[in-house]
């Protein structure tokens, strides 16, 4: 076994970006008003 | 763990998984029939039932594999939760699936509440699309989580790599 760490594979670098762009994206929606209070006329 | 144990805790959480993904699927062919059938006694049965099924199947089903069979498979096996990288991308997934979820339990219950008193209308549509976008982005992550449990990606973290050296450094010495 080398001494040295191997590279992190690339299927979990493409992974991680599109997890943050998700997580950024749905943030993103509800930092922008596509909240659900707006869409809820009825609530109290 | 005694391998008799580690069985059943495997079956428990193979269970509960696919069951979360089952009924994800099956809410999404419901909030589908929601926001496109004409019926207006079938639109009301049909958010009744979403409103059932999110509290009384899909909230505790996300719960238990997250908190309790997935852990439990992770540290007490050598897999470890965060030795490797599909175990922490699976950890990460079902993280986000459930926040989703639990974010959206306010929506589902106001359909659920609007259906039960026959006060739904036209403005609802938001909501009901919103159900519909946030069940389908559910199923996709729990499929690619279930991949991720077959395939098994090959990949170490640094942090398992560094525990498989000190464990293979001991063993020979």
């Amino acid at each position: 076994m080398s001494q040295t760490p191997p590279n992190m594979p690339r299927w979990v670098k493409v992974f991680g970006i599109i997890f943050i762009v998700l997580v950024l994206a749905v943030v993103a929606l509800h930092l922008t008003g596509f909240n659900f209070g707006g869409h809820m006329p009825h609530m109290p | 763990m005694t391998p008799g144990l580690r069985k059943f805790v495997r079956t428990a959480h193979v269970i509960l998984s696919v069951g979360w993904l089952g009924t994800v699927a099956a809410f999404l062919a419901l909030a589908i029939a929601g926001l496109t059938s004409q019926d207006t006694q079938m639109v009301r049965a049909v958010y009744i039932a979403m409103g059932l099924t999110a509290r009384f199947v899909i909230v505790p089903l996300s719960f238990v594999p997250l908190l309790l069979t997935g852990p439990i498979l992770s540290l007490g096996t050598p897999w470890g939760l965060v030795r490797h990288y599909w175990i922490l991308a699976k950890l990460l997934i079902n993280i986000l699936s459930t926040a989703i979820l639990l974010v959206h339990v306010q929506p589902i219950n106001y359909l659920w509440r609007a259906a039960s008193e026959g006060t739904l209308s036209s403005a609802d549509r938001g909501v009901q699309v919103q159900l519909v976008v946030a069940a389908a982005a559910g199923l996709l992550a729990l499929l690619v989580a279930t991949a991720l449990a077959v395939y098994k990606p090959r990949g170490m973290t640094q942090y398992g790599w560094r525990k498989q050296y000190e464990e293979r450094t001991l063993s020979q010495s």
